[in-house]
């Protein structure tokens, strides 16, 4: 009888996972659609899109916690609101993008063409995100990072139960809202699915292949004349993420809580910064980069109670990088002015959620 | 750490963060040489990318007789100090820096040897993880749910005559996540007498095949008993109950 189920269970679960994987993505493909890193003239990029929707969709959701958390709604009403907002999003993507997704002009023109190079990176990127999911629960009980892995879970698990108001949860509904993007939340709702399945397992798997899309398109942008060189660099970064993965270090959260804010602000959005500077350092004339940096300030809100000290210094140095390569100083005073917004926001929100800290 | 502690010895909690947070340190000094190396040779992309803002944060966030009086103010930050280390990306750096001076040989077996040993050097910094790689295998428990709730949703599925037995638990974590961990289960609620949560007496049950209840709460066990259980098997810290017929 357990075998029969356990075998049926599993196999619901991997599709179930794949499809939220994969929906997941989608998401993030539709919603980036609105403001893509590129301007209207150049050619689009499929991974550069979905980044700019997890920005988008990230900063959408922490504004909408930040108002829950102060305002004290019900997790419904905040899933409600948020699955509201996102169909209004997609649509106009769908709209603003509309000759594009059905002539498929931007995502593949001409034929397809896949060099081994960039394959590579696809398959290293797939073999990352793979061992993201397996190797942290998996082991012998004894192995210090299993140990801290089981301990971290058991610490910071939550459950959401369908059709209720409230989270059921070891920490406070606010504590919730902070430790975990808002997305979680919002797809229990919706589906009915166990957010364990969703929080622990899909969103290490989304977190590790957005990594690997920012790594293989930061080079892409730095090697733009050597696609190989790019591909080589590209290669040893996954590597290098394998192998450097003590708990504190960004692939050790991947490894240990691939789900949780902190894995986000290290693996996604810190990276987002740097593809956003050399979108900026690509496109002189074009705001889209520019409204991405400010958006992406917003984004690092309620990721992790230390976004303020490390994402606002890393927006400095990136905007101070770009002063120095000669960026014009009308463009930078505007990009200047991304800082207090999310500066403001995150003292905002931990003023409410954090009382100790301020 | 204390503040007191901090601002005493800003370098050595620096080094010390290094030692704790960013091991293998190898990682971190050769990232360090290969990016100046790479800022000399690369491009001005790559240091504007790379280079510059790594060294302003050297400068500020990373300087250790001006980090102490950033984060005086809140000491609770100053335990979270290691994740300023977010904001460089080391692995990055890396794979950019050996790839500009791989390609600053012309021939293809000098460029590829060059990449080789990069490789070589990650591998030798990964040793200590490549052992823990040897036990890669599926989990069972991939949730990492609680173990006592796996051997207590284990002896349900093994004891259980029926397909999809109701079960109660005390504990409300274990309620909600032994569905997760075994969807055959259907958990039903304790029926408390009116008034009588805390004093854990039952009023009726509906008709669960078990009953889970912390050892600990002997009110409850007693409880349990009088409406028609009788404890089989135990766990560490649980109590298993079936009806008595």
């Amino acid at each position: 009888m357990k075998g029969q189920e356990d075998d049926e269970y599993k196999m619901s679960y991997i599709a179930v996972s794949a499809l939220s994987i994969f929906g997941e993505l989608l998401l993030y493909f539709l919603i980036g659609g609105i403001l893509p890193f590129s301007g209207k003239k150049e050619k689009k990029s499929l991974f550069e899109t979905v980044i700019a929707g997890w920005v988008v969709t990230t900063a959408l959701f922490e504004v909408i916690a930040l108002i829950t958390v102060r305002s004290g709604l019900s997790l419904t009403s905040f899933a409600q609101a948020a699955s509201v907002i996102l169909a209004l999003m997609i649509a106009f993507s769908v709209v603003l993008n509309f000759q594009s997704i059905f002539r498929g002009t931007s995502v593949a023109s001409g034929g397809f063409h896949l060099p081994f190079s960039t394959f590579l990176v696809l398959l290293a990127i797939g073999a990352s995100a793979a061992l993201a999911l397996v190797l942290p629960a998996s082991g012998d009980p004894g192995h210090v990072l299993s140990q801290m892995a089981a301990d971290l879970a058991s610490d910071t698990m939550a459950v959401a139960v369908p059709g209720s108001d409230t989270v059921k949860t070891v920490l406070t509904p606010q504590e919730f809202l902070v430790r975990y993007s808002s997305f979680d939340i919002f797809l229990c709702k919706l589906t009915g699915l166990n957010p364990l399945i969703q929080m622990r397992i899909v969103r290490t798997a989304v977190t590790a292949l957005l990594n690997g899309m920012l790594i293989y398109r930061i080079f892409v942008r730095l090697f733009e004349r050597n696609p190989h060189q790019g591909a080589a660099a590209s290669l040893l970064t996954i590597l290098a993420g394998i192998a450097f993965r003590t708990l504190y270090t960004p692939y050790g959260m991947l490894y240990a809580e691939g789900w949780s804010g902190n894995a986000s602000l290290s693996l996604v959005l810190l990276p987002a910064l740097i593809l956003i500077v050399l979108a900026l350092y690509d496109q002189r004339d074009s705001h889209r980069p520019q409204i991405l940096l400010i958006i992406s300030g917003i984004a690092a809100v309620s990721l992790s109670p230390v976004s303020l000290m490390v994402y606002t210094p890393a927006m400095i140095a990136a905007l101070l990088s770009l002063a120095i390569a000669g960026r014009q100083p009308r463009q930078l005073i505007v990009l200047m002015l991304s800082l207090p917004i999310p500066a403001a926001a995150i003292l905002f929100y931990y003023s409410a959620a954090y009382v100790s800290i301020i | 750490m204390t503040i007191y502690e901090t601002t005493e010895s800003g370098l050595s909690f620096l080094v010390k963060t290094i030692r704790l947070y960013q091991q293998p340190g190898i990682f971190l000094y050769a990232a360090a040489v290969l990016l100046i190396i790479a800022a000399f040779l690369g491009s001005r992309k790559l240091r504007t990318a790379f280079f510059w803002p790594s060294l302003l944060l050297a400068f500020t966030l990373f300087n250790p007789y001006l980090f102490p009086f950033l984060f005086l103010r809140w000491p609770e930050l100053i335990e979270q100090y290691y994740s300023t280390f977010w904001a460089v990306p080391v692995t990055m750096i890396l794979g950019a820096s050996a790839a500009v001076v791989a390609w600053r040989f012309q021939k293809i077996w000098a460029r590829t040897l060059v990449l080789l040993a990069a490789a070589a050097l990650i591998a030798a910094g990964a040793v200590p993880s490549i052992r823990a790689y040897r036990h890669i295998v599926m989990p069972s428990n991939f949730m990492k749910s609680d173990p006592e709730l796996v051997t207590l949703c284990d002896y349900i599925a093994d004891y259980s005559e029926m397909d999809h037995p109701l079960v109660a638990f005390e504990r409300e974590d274990f309620a909600d996540e032994a569905a997760a961990y075994d969807p055959s289960i259907r958990i039903s609620d304790l029926l408390y007498a009116p008034g009588a949560e805390e004093s854990g007496e039952v009023g009726r049950t509906n008709g669960e095949q078990f009953i889970i209840i912390s050892k600990q709460n002997k009110a409850l066990a007693a409880s349990v008993k009088q409406a028609g259980y009788r404890a089989v098997a135990h766990t560490p810290d649980s109590l298993v109950f079936v009806p008595r017929d």
